[in-house]
């Protein structure tokens, strides 16, 4: 008997627990549509979808050629009418109905949408795990097991991690891509420790090239001030190599000589500024033209000079560096900003490419060095294409912190405090001092940055200095009979008392 | 669930109301009743047991039923055992062969002395037909199974396929072999941290020759076996005996071994070189006689190969086809003479390679009876498994990696940039067993094991040095220390300790024991961590330019071994009674209970991660965050178990066993430290070059100097060194003298690219299993059995991982028509990933098997058994990184929502069969037949990410031949869906899985059958008095294959679909809102699904042996 009623319970136990019900998919309790995909014909019109929600709800997101109606409601059944005018091209919109605190996407599309390719920009600025049709030449390739490569298509640069074929397998050798080659994938974008990637793109085509480029001398591409030859080897399998120097670049550059498949270019020396230009070979296969891009630039002369200077010069393209001290940013995206050295004041339109300048980390205080041209707009003198070249980092600290600093001649800081005494006006010696009475000796505020001889003298009196002002001065640290001191300091800025 | 737990305990509570023998896991025992001629229990009988062999003696006396037991006894024999009682006829029972974790059951009937004056001795024969007392599923394999078996890779796993549930590594019942519980004398021999199921130690952590018995154990309801889910492998090794006995062996095999065809195709490269040798040897026998002995085994095996093939050139031109490198020979001399004088730096050989793999194991065992009370075991075992590797290709940080290799026909290496990958295994057991009184006996189990796998090199202290060539557009030499080797390593360190105390009274015999479990596994893994440079050119190296780059990866807080590390202590104390209720039934009852308690010392929470805000489905998509500084918090589990064995004619002729209980099992640690190496508090990975971000380095560093080039214009002059040694504290003091941080504080923390958590209530895994079996013994006059075997396993917690950083997909769009699974949005993720890892309940599984032994003479043994198995799962944890555990399984609404599918470690059908025989002249035969379905299993997929939530594995959707025609699935053309639906009519299963989503790893490959062959023949060698004996050996694998090459050959999906089952390709929607499809052009009517795998290894191979045993 106990041993019947053993067995029994092992079977109950087995019995309770087979019972396991198949997980359904998943949908929301507090609302139920009748279709979540709604489709208006092309001819335009309204399709209905029914709603059951157990709480009030509401719709956003449409865009102008949509209408919902009704776009909210409340507890129980009714019907939303989805209504579009007619549309030539297919179009489609993601809209958001909220209920109940939750959220349930509606996806409604009217024709179909063509599916359009996207550049390595759209790319690179688009959402990640969206699918891409990109097209661009293959620049560099990292593995051939997975078919990881670089794709270029002058935008910018996307990695394709893993190329697969129509069935998803890694199949690199069938798709026959080597550098220089146009090549088309589709696939969805992810960004790995920065890098944008498509992450096992399908391979769609390639369009090989029969020219590249296989050797440039020199290396860099970039030719010295008082000119000189450049050397591009092509490898062809095409019949001919066809080149002609850019029209941009004729009063600069020539062809000095072609001999089988390497080209020497002669460019003259440069008197003004930087010049590039891109030069096209091609080749044919009797069919079709095929061609190889070469890009050279030339250094010009650079001139260094003063702010003020600067905006003495003429609008042109002669380069220009000058060092400032950045003191205000008008766009932190692009980097325009004003700087200052001891002699005047200039706006600079960009710094670099669009967001070099957070890039770079910088910001009002420090000392930049920049490259660019004198321009113009609406009057106002500004450096054009500023190009950065580097910069000091100065450290905003207060005058407690800065006391406590090691001595070193190369790092700068930012210290404000209350003018306390004017040691000496023509070099602008001075001592602050905090609200905890800290006390800090500046040896020399310089009217601006880059001043040397007497250009270091009267910024007391350029500015007006006087005791009580609260001054912020930029220096090293540095010491001097064993006493602190800030070592020639530049002034910054300063806020007269009262 | 909770209402299938209460039940449980209901049902557990009822058993326990009602109503014991269970095993052990380094011993064995004998217990029994003595009665007299009117079956009276005798009392106060005498029990002696001999251990023929060694001369190990145990006593027992009769207790007021009569009965007696012997625990912890050494497993084998034979044992002579002696039942004396005055007045009574003493009975002597010879040959009586323990097995491990059994007790043996021998009861006797003593008969009165007739002539007081004259005791006779009766001489009986031990008792046969389920003579051990199990309950559960486990099955025993003595030594001389194991010496039988056909076996060429000499590998555990190809003896535990013995097991009804084996056949498959080490999964056990369709579970994760990375789950099961592998000991060898109690020591812990499991691949704990999990990158893959291979044993420690190469795949072979123990040499089988050391191997006394061993046992698989599927569902042992005895409470102090744990630690597994699918199933355990209890062994033990051999010891000593009185007799000295020896053996030295050398097995062999090679490419010529083995088949070079499949289905009557050549394979390429068949018979490339590929040998292999074990030489071994074993020696036992005693240091005190009766008392002290002595046992040791040593393996050595080689496989000569060549790793790298490349040489340097004479003229800097590169000969791909003979391995000739454009590298210069007087380049490379150059550059290793320069380093030798101004770093003192060995660069090694640039002509010489290190190579050859090898494995060498050693094994040394004592046994001690110090009295007949006290007997004491101690055991070491080492292996090391060392393979030779080149350095990485290409990998390197800080800038633009080159295409070429770094031995390659762009490059060339020095010997000690070699490095070695390292798997080693060390234990310590100590086994105390002890008879305190005639009642209480106690076994006492230490054991010890150091499971590491470490990288290697022969290099010194030296930072890695990459030098471009002239034109710096691809690598040209590379030296120094392997830059991705130093510290990099995978330790695990495991100690236990337990105690069982048995006391035995009555009809009961009741056991308690303490255990405690000790375990830390880590992950070391620096990148760049003896610093790494490159230079523009070699000229630039010698000339001290400025490099390209220079990077070194260090611990914060001057942390020599920076690594993600886990460690737990795990505390156990169980009870069970063994109660004979009658003589015909007994009953096994117990609980185990055992608390999991995390160090949290080694983790720091990561304010940057905490500061996040999650909403994960786990928890009902409240607010929660993320601690990365903390483990799970403490837990406690119970695991009651209860089981029974009844004969039911009292004659041992039909027995009917079964039990239920719960389990509770292990994890791969690399789930764990998942966490920590994610965490981004660990090391700091210094790295300067052209594609550091001058913005993104610390600010200490950027007050300092303006530009990247500006820092490493700091390294000009050559290697960083102090005292002319360019080591990695030079390299730490400059970059830390530099700005760069030497301790992390939380608020240091950064958002890594994937957060990778623990969900604070996670819970090991645990399982509730049940079984009911019987054994039925056939009335012949030679051992027949037959037995029948029903496994039910629920999961109670089951292990899963989700991305907590994904939106609630029940309020995704959906697609119209047939499959319309949910369209992932753009914004599907709302914050970071975060993969996170916790618990499912869901999961069941069941195995039936029925199984006959059969031995019609002395010399010929046979046995047979059929399997079936089904275990449904969440998720088998495919891989070891948590997005690949987390994405790896076909779904159709994305990898948070999982369904229910069968296991990826089932093979559902299964059928084992062996024939042994020896015969008079020496000739030992032993075949194996081994036949399954499902050696692969597969998911019918798309071809593409359709649900559009990142990942590529879409479960496809089997339209029925009604919604191709309702147009309610659509196709992008009528060719598209002819060969479509045609392949569907023609596959099993999807033909009959039309309407519903394919499920996971559900499409089994078809049978297979294979037979493999033993022959031994032994010469007898006279050696002075002794007898010696030679044996030869042949090994020889699937003997089909040999015969015809398309036999014994496994099929596997059709290479022209490709490696994954993806079948249809997503198009699209079409104006209406319906997903349309596409047919890859392999798709028709006409393709198979299954064709013979063209693989080497589904060839016939062998193996030739030569052994020496003398005593």
């Amino acid at each position: 008997m106990k041993i019947k009623n053993i067995i029994a319970a092992l079977f109950a136990v087995l019995a309770i627990t087979v019972g396991c019900a198949v997980e359904e998919d998943h949908y929301l309790s507090e609302v139920s549509l009748s279709t979540t995909y709604v489709a208006i014909t092309m001819n335009g019109g309204s399709t209905p979808v029914q709603i059951d929600a157990t709480d009030s709800w509401s719709i956003t997101g449409a865009p102008s050629w949509l209408t919902i109606s009704p776009a909210s409601g409340s507890a129980g059944q009714s019907t939303i009418n989805f209504s579009a005018a007619s549309t030539l091209d297919g179009r489609t919109a993601e809209v958001v109905l909220t209920c109940g605190g939750k959220t349930q996407n509606i996806n409604v599309i009217q024709g179909l949408a063509t599916v359009s390719k996207a550049t390595c920009a759209e790319v690179i600025a688009g959402p990640e795990s969206k699918t891409y049709l990109v097209t661009g030449i293959c620049t560099r390739i990292a593995n051939t097991s997975y078919g990881n490569w670089y794709l270029d298509d002058g935008t910018g640069e996307i990695y394709i991690y893993g190329t697969v074929n129509a069935a998803g397998n890694y199949s690199w050798s069938s798709f026959n891509i080597e550098v220089g080659d146009e090549v088309t994938v589709q696939g969805p974008k992810t960004v790995y420790n920065g890098t944008v990637e498509l992450v096992d793109a399908t391979f769609v085509s390639v369009n090989k090239s029969l020219i590249k480029v296989a050797e440039i001398d020199p290396e860099d591409a970039v030719l010295p001030i008082e000119g000189g030859d450049f050397k591009v080897k092509l490898s062809n399998k095409g019949t001919g190599i066809y080149v002609e120097v850019p029209a941009n670049a004729k009063d600069w550059l020539s062809i000095a000589a072609i001999s089988g498949n390497t080209v020497t270019f002669h460019a003259a020396a440069n008197a003004g500024g930087d010049r590039s230009t891109t030069i096209v070979f091609k080749t044919t296969d009797g069919k079709k033209e095929y061609t190889a891009e070469q890009a050279i630039s030339q250094k010009g002369a650079i001139i260094e000079c003063s702010i003020a200077d600067f905006l003495a010069a003429a609008v042109g393209d002669t380069q220009y560096r000058l060092t400032g001290i950045i003191t205000s940013v008008a766009n932190t995206s692009y980097g325009n900003v004003y700087i200052r050295d001891w002699s005047g004041e200039t706006y600079v339109y960009g710094i670099g490419k669009k967001g070099d300048f957070a890039n770079l980390g910088l910001k009002v205080g420090d000392v930049v060095t920049l490259v660019g041209k004198r321009a113009e707009h609406n009057g106002s003198a500004q450096l054009g294409s500023g190009q950065y070249e580097s910069h000091i980092s100065v450290t905003e600290v207060t005058i407690a912190e800065f006391l406590a600093k090691e001595d070193n001649p190369n790092v700068y800081y930012m210290v404000s405090g209350t003018l306390d005494e004017i040691a000496n006006a023509s070099y602008g010696n001075v001592y602050i001092k905090d609200a905890d009475g800290n006390r800090l000796y500046s040896y020399g505020c310089y009217p601006g940055w880059g001043a040397t001889g007497n250009n270091r003298k009267d910024a007391v009196a350029k500015y007006g200095l006087k005791v009580g002002d609260l001054l912020t001065i930029i220096g090293a640290k540095g010491s001097h009979n064993g006493e602190p001191q800030i070592s020639n300091g530049v002034y910054f800025s300063h806020t007269p008392a009262n | 669930m909770k209402k299938a737990f209460k039940c449980f305990l209901a049902v557990a509570a009822f058993l326990l109301m009602i109503a014991p023998a269970f095993g052990q896991i380094t011993t064995a025992n004998l217990a029994g009743q003595i009665v007299d001629e009117g079956g009276e229990p005798l009392i106060g009988a005498a029990v002696v047991a001999v251990h023929t062999p060694s001369g190990t003696t145990y006593y027992a006396v009769t207790n007021e039923d009569g009965r007696y037991t012997i625990q912890g006894m050494r497993t084998g024999g034979p044992y002579e055992v002696t039942y004396s009682l005055i007045g009574c006829q003493t009975v002597v029972i010879p040959d009586i062969v323990l097995s491990l974790a059994e007790t043996y059951q021998q009861n006797v009937v003593m008969k009165t002395a007739t002539e007081l004056l004259n005791e006779a001795i009766v001489v009986a024969t031990a008792s046969s037909k389920f003579s051990t007392e199990k309950t559960g599923a486990a099955t025993n394999i003595s030594n001389q199974q194991i010496t039988n078996l056909p076996s060429v890779s000499r590998a555990i796993t190809d003896v535990t396929r013995l097991s009804p549930y084996g056949g498959n590594g080490m999964s056990f019942a369709g579970a994760d072999g990375r789950m099961a519980n592998f000991t060898v004398d109690g020591a812990n021999f499991n691949n704990n941290f999990g990158l893959s199921s291979n044993l420690p130690g190469g795949g072979n952590p123990i040499s089988i020759d050391a191997i006394e018995e061993l046992q698989v154990v599927i569902s042992p309801y005895d409470v102090r076996q744990t630690n597994f889910i699918g199933g355990g492998v209890n062994a033990i090794t051999k010891s000593g005996t009185n007799t000295f006995r020896g053996s030295a062996y050398v097995y062999h095999k090679n490419e010529n071994m083995q088949g070079d065809a499949v289905d009557g195709e050549q394979i390429t490269g068949a018979r490339n070189k590929n040998r292999s040798t074990t030489y071994g040897f074993t020696a036992g026998g005693p240091i005190v006689k009766n008392k002290l002995f002595f046992f040791v085994n040593g393996e050595y095996s080689m496989v000569p190969s060549i790793v790298n093939r490349w040489r340097g050139s004479d003229n800097g031109v590169a000969d791909p086809d003979n391995y000739v490198s454009r590298t210069r020979l007087s380049d490379l001399q150059r550059v290793s003479e320069y380093v030798k004088s101004k770093y003192g730096y060995d660069t090694g050989s640039w002509t010489e390679f290190p190579a050859n793999e090898n494995n060498m194991k050693i094994l040394a065992r004592l046994d001690w009876n110090i009295s007949q009370k006290h007997k004491l075991a101690l055991r070491y075992n080492y292996t090391k498994n060392n393979v030779w590797n080149s350095p990485n290709g290409s990998s390197m940080d800080g800038g633009p990696r080159m295409s070429g290799a770094r031995m390659s026909q762009y490059s060339m290496s020095f010997a000690n940039a070699m490095y070695s990958m390292q798997k080693i295994v060390s234990t310590w057991s100590l086994d105390l067993n002890s008879r305190l009184s005639d009642n209480v006996s106690n076994q006492f189990l230490a054991t010890f094991s150091k499971l590491d796998d470490v990288r290697g090199t022969n290099s010194s202290e030296f930072p890695f040095i990459d030098i471009l060539d002239d034109t710096q557009s691809n690598n040209y030499m590379a030296l120094g220390y392997e830059l991705f080797t130093w510290n990099n390593a995978v330790h695990n360190t495991i100690a236990n300790v337990k105690d069982d105390i048995t006391w035995y009274k009555g009809n009961h015999k009741v056991t308690a024991g303490i255990s405690y479990e000790y375990q830390m596994a880590d992950n070391q893994y620096m990148r760049n961590g003896t610093g790494y440079y490159r230079y523009k050119s070699v000229d630039d190296f010698l000339s001290g330019a400025i490099p390209q780059v220079v990077c070194l990866t260090y611990g914060y807080d001057g942390e020599q071994y920076p690594a993600a590390r886990v460690q737990f202590h795990k505390a156990g104390i169980y009870a069970q009674d063994d109660w004979n209720v009658t003589d015909r039934f007994k009953l096994t009852y117990g609980v185990r209970i055992d608390g999991l308690f995390f160090d949290n010392g080694d983790l720091m929470t990561n304010k940057a991660i905490i500061d996040k805000t999650y909403y994960p489905r786990v928890y009902n998509y409240e607010e929660t965050h993320i601690d990365t500084g903390r483990w799970p918090t403490s837990k406690v589990t119970f695991s009651p178990r209860v089981g029974f064995s009844w004969d039911v004619f009292g004659d041992k002729s039909f027995k009917v066993r079964g039990g239920t209980g719960l389990f509770s099992g292990r994890l791969p640690l690399v789930f764990f430290t998942n966490m920590p190496t994610n965490g981004g508090m660990v090391q700091y990975q210094a790295q300067i070059g052209p594609s550091t971000r001058y913005a993104n380095l610390p600010d200490a560093v950027k007050s300092r100097y303006a530009s990247v080039n500006d820092i490493l214009a700091q390294f000009g002059g050559g290697l960083v060194t102090e005292n002319g040694q360019a080591n990695v504290a030079a390299l730490y003091n400059k970059l830390v003298g530099m700005g760069f941080p030497s301790t992390v504080r939380p608020e240091d923390g950064t958002v890594p690219s994937a957060v990778n958590g623990v969900d604070p209530r996670f819970k090991m895994p645990q399982v509730w299993k049940s079984s009911l079996a019987f054994d039925y013994s056939f009335p012949t006059s030679f051992p027949f059995t037959f037995t029948a075997e029903g496994i039910f396993n629920k999961t109670i917690n089951a292990v899963a991982i989700s991305d907590w950083s994904m939106r609630d997909v029940a309020g995704f769009a959906r697609f119209n028509g047939a499959d319309n699974r949910p369209i992932y949005p753009t914004d599907f993720r709302y914050e970071t990933k975060a993969f996170v890892l916790e618990n499912t309940n869901q999961g069941y599984g069941w195995s039936a098997s029925a199984q006959i032994n059969m031995r019609p003479i002395e010399s010929l043994s046979l046995m047979a058994a059929y399997t079936h198995t089904v275990n449904k799962e969440i998720t088998g944890m495919p891989g070891s990184a948590a997005e690949s555990a987390f994405t790896y399984v076909p779904t159709n609404e994305g990898p948070n929502y999982i369904k229910l599918h069968n296991s990826q470690y089932v093979t559902p059908d299964r059928v084992v069969a062996s024939l042994t025989h020896h015969d008079k002249s020496g000739n030992h035969y032993s075949f194996i037949y081994e036949a399954w379905r499902g050696g692969y299993n597969y998911s019918y997929m798309t071809t593409n990410d359709m649900n559009g939530d990142g990942y590529n594995y879409d479960a496809l959707y089997i339209p029925t031949d009604e919604e191709v025609s309702g147009r309610q699935f659509r196709f992008v053309s009528s060719d598209d869906q002819t060969r479509f639906m045609d392949f569907v009519h023609n596959d099993k299963y999807l033909r009959t899985h039309q309407g519903s989503y394919a499920e996971g790893y559900s499409v089994y490959s078809p049978w297979v059958h294979r037979v493999d062959f033993s022959y031994k023949h032994d010469f007898t060698v006279k050696c002075g008095k002794n007898t010696n004996t030679l044996q030869l050996c042949l090994d020889l694998k699937n003997v089909l294959n040999l015969f015809n090459s398309s036999w014994g050959v496994s099929k596997y999906l059709n290479p022209a679909i490709g490696s994954d089952a993806r079948i249809l390709k997503y198009e699209g929607v079409d104006a209406e809102g319906y997903a349309t499809f596409s047919t890859p052009s392999a798709i028709s009517g006409t393709t198979e699904t299954f064709v013979p795998n063209h693989a080497l290894g589904q060839c016939w191979y062998a193996s030739v042996g030569i052994k020496y045993l003398f005593n």
